[in-house]
């Protein structure tokens, strides 16, 4: 069975052209605009990797991560920041709450499917 | 006037002696007495105000905060109150008057420092947001360019995929623009703090071409590497120095197409001259005093590869003066170019120095104490009569290792030259300078007596505290330089 990507990104174009590239490269893909909704969904679609963005609305992808992986029943999920900001100290942070991955946009696609494909193992 | 008991003698001793000024005023204004301390603080004789007019404005019956001239002060407030009394028979008002010039000044202090603190912090969260701002739309235009390229959404021809790799080529040729500005506005605000230790920069060039070695050998280019034999070590930040190393090295691969690429390293008396060059296509001697301006790009625009930023060399020239260094060019059109760059060795007093500059810099900065301590050898020219220098090294090394071994955060450092250790702990706290002091002292002692030598050699030692002892880093130095050799 496919694996189930969930792409976390508060612009609709991004989300759209991600949500093609995965389902290219042959995952089941769903999609959350805001970090509340990546919360619910990341809890009732346990999905088996997250694409987490960080400048979210409601709750910021920090707070996400950091959320899940709190949480013994989640904390298996690989999550993959990606963020536009890419100073030393925010891929920093990222590892502070548990990211397993950290990818800057603009990405390389084969950069971050390499990452993805890395961690489903 | 009341008999001079004994009882009062002490009352007015007290009186006299009083940190704080007191001042007697009969109702008409007139000063009736005034102690040392108002002397003080108002810069005046006792002459000139007792039995004058009280020039300053009185309290009421609230506190209030007045301008003093002070003793050959610039700056002086004192904070004044009255209360009513007897004197000599008749009503009058008592002044206490209390300096507070030295804690309105600190207060000024900290508040222009918060007041910076907060520039820097809004300058810094601008810059980054606007970096953000800037790739995020980057994103979706590299990303659909890449997938039409890669045909998900259906045949291109040779000439769109052709057109389309330009694109693609260029979004990620204004991706590192945004960066290379991130940089030079992080560096010219500076926020860049260099994280400098102390080095062997034959290391750091090695390490640069190290990360290149495969593109020169992909371009067919020779690599000429002259490095001192001796270790070269010198105070720096060492991916910034990386950072210079590749972009210089990059640079000259790039222009180059056939020949060899050099890099050297000298080791002088004052300085380390490094030198990166190429035997390519050089740059035109019109154009050599432009080079380290940011967006000057000469000759290239039909060049094969990925395109440069136009601020590589600028900033590589920012961080080579940020480290004090020079740096400069020499190239002849078509047949190569020279970079040099010079960066200051310092002896072992002005390492020192620097060591305790940019640990006061990072603790003002953090709001967190510094104590510094200097342990040396006393009398070391006796010392030195008596025992050959390598045994003298041994001793040190030894002594480096104990007070090494006393350093417990990541910031705490110890350097050491042939005579004398400087430790410096951020965040420890001035009052337990004593006890440390003594501490490691008794070690290194105690290491002396083991070895029969606590008779012949003795161990100095010498302390600063920020705030302690003052806010700035001379005042720091002065406290302990005097033992440096």
């Amino acid at each position: 069975m496919a694996k189930k990507i969930l792409l976390v990104d508060d612009e609709p174009h991004i989300i759209m052209m991600l949500e093609n590239r995965m389902k290219h490269a042959g995952y089941d893909v769903i999609t959350a605009g805001d970090g509340q909704e990546a919360l619910t969904k990341a809890q009732k679609e346990k999905p088996d990797l997250i694409i987490l963005d960080l400048m979210l609305p409601k709750l910021d992808g920090y707070k996400v991560c950091r959320m899940l992986k709190f949480d013994e029943k989640y904390k298996h999920i690989p999550i993959i920041m990606l963020s536009a900001r890419a100073q030393e100290t925010d891929k920093k942070m990222g590892e502070a709450v548990g990211a397993d991955g950290y990818v800057t946009k603009p990405f390389e696609p084969q950069v971050l499917l390499g990452k993805v494909k890395d961690l489903l193992g | 006037m009341p008999a001079k008991t004994s009882e009062n003698l002490s009352l007015i001793n007290f009186i006299e002696r009083n940190h704080d000024g007191i001042v007697i005023v009969d109702k008409a204004g007139l000063v009736l007495f005034a102690n040392l301390a108002a002397t003080k603080i108002f810069n005046r004789s006792r002459q000139e105000l007792c039995g004058k007019q009280f020039e300053f404005p009185l309290p009421g019956d609230k506190t209030i905060e007045i301008n003093i001239p002070g003793e050959s002060k610039e700056f002086g407030i004192a904070r004044m109150q009255q209360m009513p009394i007897e004197w000599r028979g008749r009503r009058a008002t008592v002044l206490l008057v209390h300096d507070i010039s030295d804690l309105k000044k600190t207060e000024m202090l900290k508040s222009a420092m918060d007041e910076r603190r907060r520039i820097d912090r809004i300058k810094n969260e601008f810059i980054s947001n606007v970096s953000h701002e800037l790739r995020t739309p980057l994103t979706s235009v590299r990303e659909g360019i890449s997938q039409i390229l890669e045909g998900f959404l259906g045949k291109t021809t040779a000439r769109q995929k052709e057109f389309l790799s330009m694109c693609l080529e260029d979004i990620d040729r204004l991706s590192r623009i945004i960066d290379g500005l991130l940089d030079i506005s992080r560096i010219e605000s500076g926020k860049i703090i260099l994280k400098k230790e102390t080095l062997d920069i034959v290391d750091l060039a090695k390490s640069a071409v190290s990360s290149l070695s495969v593109k020169i050998k992909n371009k067919g280019l020779e690599l000429i590497e002259d490095y001192p034999k001796e270790k070269t070590e010198i105070y720096v930040d060492r991916d910034r120095i990386i950072e210079v190393f590749v972009n210089l090295l990059g640079n000259a691969i790039k222009f180059t197409d056939k020949g060899h690429i050099g890099i050297s390293i000298k080791n002088k008396p004052k300085m380390v001259e490094c030198c990166i060059e190429d035997t390519g296509r050089g740059i035109a001697k019109k154009d050599l005093p432009r080079v380290f301006i940011r967006f000057q790009q000469f000759g290239r625009v039909f060049g094969p590869g990925e395109k440069g930023t136009g601020l590589g060399l600028s900033i590589v020239k920012s961080i080579i003066e940020l480290h004090k260094g020079q740096i400069r060019v020499e190239s002849k059109l078509n047949k190569g170019t020279r970079f040099i760059f010079t960066l200051f060795k310092y002896t072992s007093k002005e390492l020192f120095r620097q060591y305790i500059v940019d640990s006061l810099r990072e603790a003002v900065h953090n709001d967190e104490p510094l104590s510094i301590f200097l342990f040396y050898i006393d009398d070391l020219a006796l010392v030195k009569k008596e025992f050959e220098s390598q045994k003298i090294t041994l001793l040190m090394n030894k002594f480096y290792e104990i007070v090494g071994g006393h350093l417990r955060r990541q910031a705490d450092l110890a350097v050491k030259d042939d005579s004398a250790i400087l430790l410096v702990l951020p965040v420890t706290k001035n009052e337990y300078i004593e006890s440390i002091q003594l501490r490691l002292k008794q070690a290194l002692e105690e290491y002396l007596t083991k070895e029969g030598l606590d008779k012949k050699i003795k161990i100095g030692c010498r302390t600063a505290g920020f705030p302690r002892d003052g806010s700035s880093a001379d005042v720091l130095f002065d406290k302990i330089k005097e033992v440096l050799n």
